[in-house]
């Protein structure tokens, strides 16, 4: 059993994870771009279409990091403020950090300044 | 064998300022990396100098060419990074720092002088204003240590005065302040050592003329559309408590800062000296009096204030300046969650607003590339190492007449580029930042007639972006 196990997760480390996975609940598309160990791709959900800012994939734990701009302003691109603390406000994050099992990724998501936690399972499509 | 406690104290003081300067400096400014306006200017002058090109002949520069030469050579020797340059900027603040100290230690205490050039620094390292690249932080400097050479060294102080007018030509002002100081003939003779190799290099790559033309320019465009009132802020601060307090006192002593030494210089001991050469950098800030620009040249204050102050109260003061140094920058000293983001341009630390904003270009365009950011924020050409295939680094609005807006569209025409960065400003924007501006020509339409007519908006991998359009060039 434990070798099968470790054969499993062997495999795991080795996989490919770019394609696209679905999340039925809040019907969520992550289509990742996996280059060795650099990770890209986008999040589609009720949000709107986000940029994967960081991603790390250590074994078959990954971790994706989004970054959402909350307000704008006359000046949205935050470039006449020198202070980068006022910008924070600005900024929240998203991260979304899983387990890999074969073609299943379980997250448990959670928001910057709140403390809900929510769980979602990522089904590989292509 | 000496202790290190012998050889710090055989050290002189200005030196033990600079080495405790530098790397505080270093630690602050060496890799953080905001999308300003202006650092972009001269970040990619340095580079398109550094790939050969002349200032005013092949692109568009509205400063000495000073500027575009240091950082050139910085770029040709140590690589094209944020960092080789912030390097060189941090050198330049503990230097001023050191001058601080050696300059006030002339007549007052060694504790009192130390204590007011660390409160400078403090000062440096909390600041909200731009400590970044900038030709005035580079020719004030080089107008600071001309001050701290002119009596025992004129010929040196010419050198350093000369290049602070290669820099900033309005600093010319200081330097003929200086020369009513010192023995004219080793002084002009320093001046020399600089300005006779710098005209017959311009004379040679035959950007004379373009330079001529350029300060023309200046005085028929800039000065009108970039008026500042004595002391215009720009900031809005949230509260007045911790950070907060010294941040707003940071903002306002650029601007109460001068008056207040004059006040306190007058009625003493007269000292010419700095009196005159102070006010010779503040005029020099004109046409923009703002308290960010009046930033660039406080360090003349600080020495004018500290040599006023009369002896028999430095020693308390010294230890109250000390303890606001170190409080200040402990509670001042910035926290905010930077990002580190690998770019063409070396690695940044960046704000989380800006992360995503470089992480979105990032993922879209090629270093080596052809790509037109339009209308005003250069510091992408650098970041993202892409080619701006027009002689315009930015088109300031309100500012830039009928004639550059064409030029730029014919380069645009002769070599189109792939992409656009459109970063569209509001007129609110534009009017915060430079209340002067020619208000009929707040947009450009013929430039915006022609980006809508042959680029069109994408949205890449389908996330928005926000601040700004992202064009390609229509098939």
């Amino acid at each position: 059993m434990l070798a099968l196990a470790a054969v499993a997760s062997l495999s795991v480390f080795g996989a490919d994870i770019s394609g696209a996975w679905f999340c039925p609940n809040l019907k969520q598309t992550l289509n990742i771009k996996q280059d060795g160990t650099k990770i890209t791709g986008t999040l589609q959900n009720h949000i709107g279409n986000l940029r994967i800012t960081e991603a790390k994939l250590d074994g078959n734990t990954i971790t994706l990091t989004f970054m959402v701009v909350l307000s704008n302003g006359i000046d949205p691109l935050g470039i006449a403020g020198y202070d980068s603390l006022a910008e924070e406000g600005q900024v929240t994050e998203i991260v979304y950090k899983g387990t890999i099992t074969g073609d299943e990724i379980k997250f448990k998501v959670t928001q910057e300044r709140l403390d809900a936690v929510r769980e979602f399972s990522f089904k590989k499509t292509t | 064998m000496p202790s290190v406690s012998s050889l710090l104290r055989r050290l002189p003081r200005p030196a033990l300022v600079f080495a405790l300067a530098l790397p505080l400096l270093w630690l602050r400014f060496g890799h953080w990396f905001y999308l300003s306006l202006d650092e972009g200017i001269y970040l990619e002058g340095a580079r398109r100098v550094a790939s050969g090109e002349v200032p005013y002949r092949d692109f568009f520069a509205i400063t000495g060419p000073g500027n575009f030469w240091l950082y050139g050579l910085v770029f040709r020797c140590f690589g094209t990074s944020l960092a080789a340059a912030r390097f060189l900027l941090c050198l330049e603040l503990a230097a001023t720092c050191a001058a601080i100290d050696c300059l006030v230690g002339r007549t007052a205490t060694a504790a009192f002088a130390a204590a007011v050039s660390l409160l400078y620094l403090a000062m440096l390292l909390t600041t909200l204003y731009p400590v970044y690249i900038t030709h005035r932080w580079d020719s004030n400097t080089c107008a600071l240590l001309a001050l701290c050479f002119i009596e025992r060294r004129p010929r040196l102080a010419g050198i350093f005065a000369a290049l602070a007018a290669w820099i900033t030509p309005p600093l010319l002002l200081v330097a003929v302040a200086l020369g009513f100081f010192t023995r004219l003939r080793p002084y002009l003779a320093g001046m020399g050592v600089v300005t006779a190799p710098a005209l017959v290099l311009l004379a040679a790559q035959g950007a004379l003329g373009p330079l001529i033309g350029s300060l023309v320019w200046d005085a028929a465009r800039y000065s009108a559309a970039n008026r500042l009132w004595w002391g215009a802020l720009t900031l809005a601060f949230r509260s007045f408590q911790g950070p907060d307090l010294v941040h707003y006192a940071d903002s306002i002593l650029p601007a109460v800062l001068p008056p207040a030494a004059i006040l306190l210089a007058l009625p003493g001991e007269k000292r010419w000296l700095p009196l005159i050469t102070s006010l010779a950098a503040a005029a020099a800030c004109y046409p923009r009096f703002g308290a960010a620009q009046l930033l660039f040249a406080s360090a003349f204050f600080w020495v004018l204030a500290a040599v006023s102050v009369p002896r028999r109260i430095q020693k308390p003061l010294a230890a109250a300046a000390l303890a606001v140094a170190v409080g200040a920058t402990a509670v001042a000293w910035p926290r905010e969650k930077l990002k580190r983001i690998d770019t063409p341009a070396g690695t940044l630390q960046v704000s989380r607003r800006h992360f995503i904003t470089l992480n979105d270009l990032l993922a879209v365009t090629k270093p080596g590339e052809s790509v037109f950011v339009y209308p005003y924020l250069p510091s992408l050409y650098f970041a993202l190492d892409v080619r701006n295939p027009t002689r315009y680094a930015w088109l300031q609005p309100g500012m830039m007449s009928e004639g550059d807006v064409r030029s730029a569209i014919e380069s645009l025409r002769a070599r189109p580029p792939r992409r656009v960065i459109w970063h569209d400003f509001t007129e609110a924007y534009i009017l915060n930042n430079w209340p002067a501006s020619d208000r009929a020509r707040l947009r450009f339409p013929e430039m915006e007639g022609y980006l809508q007519t042959h680029y069109h908006v994408v949205i890449p991998d389908g996330v928005p972006t926000i601040g700004y359009k992202l064009m390609e060039k229509n098939p």
